[in-house]
């Protein structure tokens, strides 16, 4: 059986990496955006897994339990603070959140 | 098979140890004993001491610099050099100003806790990993530490809606920029097979990418310049720099004054060290690469900041878009690439630290309860009310305008003459002329001060002492600093050396 090319993984990164950057954009639920943040940072770690394949050291793959305990507090503190707000305005919708501007 | 453990010489992170252990005694400290405490008195006490242990640690780690040169400790993850340390110790003095100002706020606020303190230790704790970190993986934890820190402090005014909003804004925006730097960390450990800024010495493997651009040709460093884009996209977020400043002003004129001040001052120490490390140092082969977009950034931020500034009536906000002007400044000092501009670097951001400490703690006492009275009307005829609230904020406020006898002139003549002297003269000239359209709204505000009548019924400000002398020192610092700054530049001159293999 014949080995799927790194290079596919890393086209694979990149168009998760970019659905992730548009999706962050043009969404406007805050907890959706945060999903679309999340899919980039997982974008990343399937880049630096095969990075690591591709330079044949452990150094990419040790990293991405880096990235994903700093993932994991990043949606305990976000999360927080969403919820914090939404209990104000029984909202999650970044339009609504417009006291300050310019 | 073979595992190397690595020394773990955690004597190299002496400070950052500290600070985070205070953080979790701290917490439990409180747990336990805390309502029987009654004024609340040990949670700042505890704090100061956690960072006057560390500064002791600090301290004696920069005086040991002369016998033992700089060091790559932990397995190549922090050095030790003079740049590490000035940065961690001007970080701890922000830190410690920073505690006790704010104490006065959260106790005037009703929102004293033990939660705020830990927060500040972390944040610090980052802050400085921030600077000795050597692997761009020590970078994004750091940064994350500091980040995440700070997102919770600035929506730490839980019943305002605007804190709320500034927390959630400036959260998803740095999320979202993390994700950046991520991705700009994976690109260069793509390119150069480690994510070392400089290479663990010994180990013939492992290049980092100091020794990876020594090696290689320039052909072959695309990538690696990709994804230095990519780290400075992240870091010049987290300095506000334009065009990543938007949720700056937000951020600023949401969060609590004090946190605001300790946001200008300590995120962007740290967020510049990590920049002036990464540019100025591992990637200075590839100066010719990046100086093109520090030059496109310093220009932006430096007019943006200035120009935005003019049309605000908030004062936070006004001081947020100075704040970023100040960013642009300093990249002057990075573009140059020399030891002169790094100390410059560190020089003004050493000083524009405790004056915007000092400027957003009057911010603070102004606002009264709730911080109703930070609109520019409500700074009318301050100077009937309270003249000596008023001199101070001046005298801050000039400081900030980089008038003669104060630390910020002395500040953009170091980071503007490397720069010229770089050849990047043109990018001078539109700093000063920025710094003319910024000492446009400083005046606005002492127009205001000095020139209006108060209005009838103002309710009066209350100073309370430990504020007041810690504004002193502020105050004190800066103007000493104006008139002598050669002892500060002694010790940034020192701080230009860099670990280097």
């Amino acid at each position: 059986m014949s080995e799927v090319p790194p290079g596919f993984y890393l086209a694979l990164a990149g168009l998760m990496f970019t659905i992730g950057a548009v999706g962050a954009l043009v969404r406007r639920n805050a907890i959706v955006i945060f999903m679309f943040v999340e899919l980039m940072l997982n974008a990343v770690n399937l880049a630096f897994v095969t990075f690591a394949r591709m330079r044949g050291n452990l150094d990419g793959q040790v990293l991405v339990f880096f990235v994903l305990v700093v993932a994991a507090a990043e949606v305990v503190v976000g999360l927080a603070i969403i919820v914090s707000i939404f209990r104000r305005r029984a909202s999650a919708d970044v339009d609504d959140v417009n006291l300050l501007k310019w | 098979m073979q595992l190397d453990l690595p020394n773990v010489e955690l004597a190299a992170i002496a400070p950052e140890v500290v600070l985070s252990l205070t953080a979790l005694l701290l917490l439990v400290f409180d747990a336990l004993v805390g309502d029987r405490i009654k004024n609340g008195l040990h949670l700042p006490v505890l704090t100061s001491l956690g960072l006057i242990v560390a500064f002791g640690f600090a301290f004696t780690q920069w005086n040991d610099l002369d016998q033992t040169g700089p060091l790559m400790q932990l397995a190549g993850m922090v050095v030790l050099d003079g740049f590490a340390l000035f940065v961690k110790l001007s970080l701890l003095v922000f830190g410690f100003l920073s505690l006790w100002l704010s104490r006065e706020y959260l106790v005037r606020e009703k929102l004293e806790e033990p939660e705020y303190y830990a927060l500040t230790l972390f944040a610090v704790a980052g802050m400085m990993l921030m600077a000795t970190a050597s692997d761009l993986i020590v970078m994004f934890i750091a940064l994350e530490t500091f980040s995440l820190s700070l997102y919770v402090m600035v929506g730490f005014r839980r019943r305002s809606l605007i804190s709320q909003e500034a927390a959630m804004k400036y959260f998803l925006l740095g999320a979202f920029s993390s994700a950046f730097f991520l991705l700009g960390i994976a690109l260069v450990y793509g390119a150069v097979g480690s994510t070392n800024l400089y290479g663990v010495a010994g180990s013939g493997t492992e290049l980092g990418m100091a020794q990876f651009l020594a090696t290689t040709t320039p052909q072959g460093t695309g990538l690696l310049v990709l994804g230095a884009g990519l780290l400075i996209i992240g870091l010049g977020f987290k300095v506000a720099a334009v065009p990543f400043h938007m949720w700056t002003p937000d951020a600023y004129q949401g969060a609590p004054a004090p946190v605001t001040g300790f946001m200008a001052a300590g995120s962007k120490l740290a967020g510049f060290a990590a920049l002036l490390r990464l540019l100025d140092v591992s990637l200075f082969q590839l100066r010719g690469d990046w100086q093109p977009i520090v030059i496109g950034i310093a220009v932006l931020t430096m007019i943006v900041g200035a120009v935005m500034a003019v049309v605000q009536e908030d004062v936070k906000r006004i001081l947020a878009y100075s704040s970023i002007a100040h960013a642009g400044f300093v990249f002057t000092g990075i573009l140059a690439a020399s030891d002169r501009g790094v100390s410059g670097s560190l020089f003004y951001l050493a000083t524009y630290g405790v004056t915007v400490l000092g400027a957003f703690a009057l911010v603070a006492m102004l606002g009264g309860s709730e911080e109703r009275a930070v609109r520019l009307t409500d700074y009318k005829g301050l100077f009937y009310r309270r003249p000596m609230l008023a001199g101070a904020l001046s005298l801050l406020l000039l400081s900030l305008a980089g008038v003669p006898l104060t630390s910020g002139f002395i500040g953009k003549l170091v980071v503007f003459e490397p720069a010229i002297e770089a050849g990047f003269a043109w990018v001078v000239i539109v700093g000063m002329i920025a710094s003319a359209i910024a000492a446009f709204f400083y005046l606005r505000i002492m127009v205001v001060m000095y020139m209006q009548k108060p209005d009838e019924g103002v309710a009066a400000i209350a100073l309370r002492p430990v504020a007041g002398a810690v504004l002193a020192l502020s105050v004190v610092a800066t103007l000493a600093l104006g008139v002598m700054p050669t002892p500060l530049l002694d010790l940034a001159e020192k701080a230009t050396i860099f670990f280097s293999t």
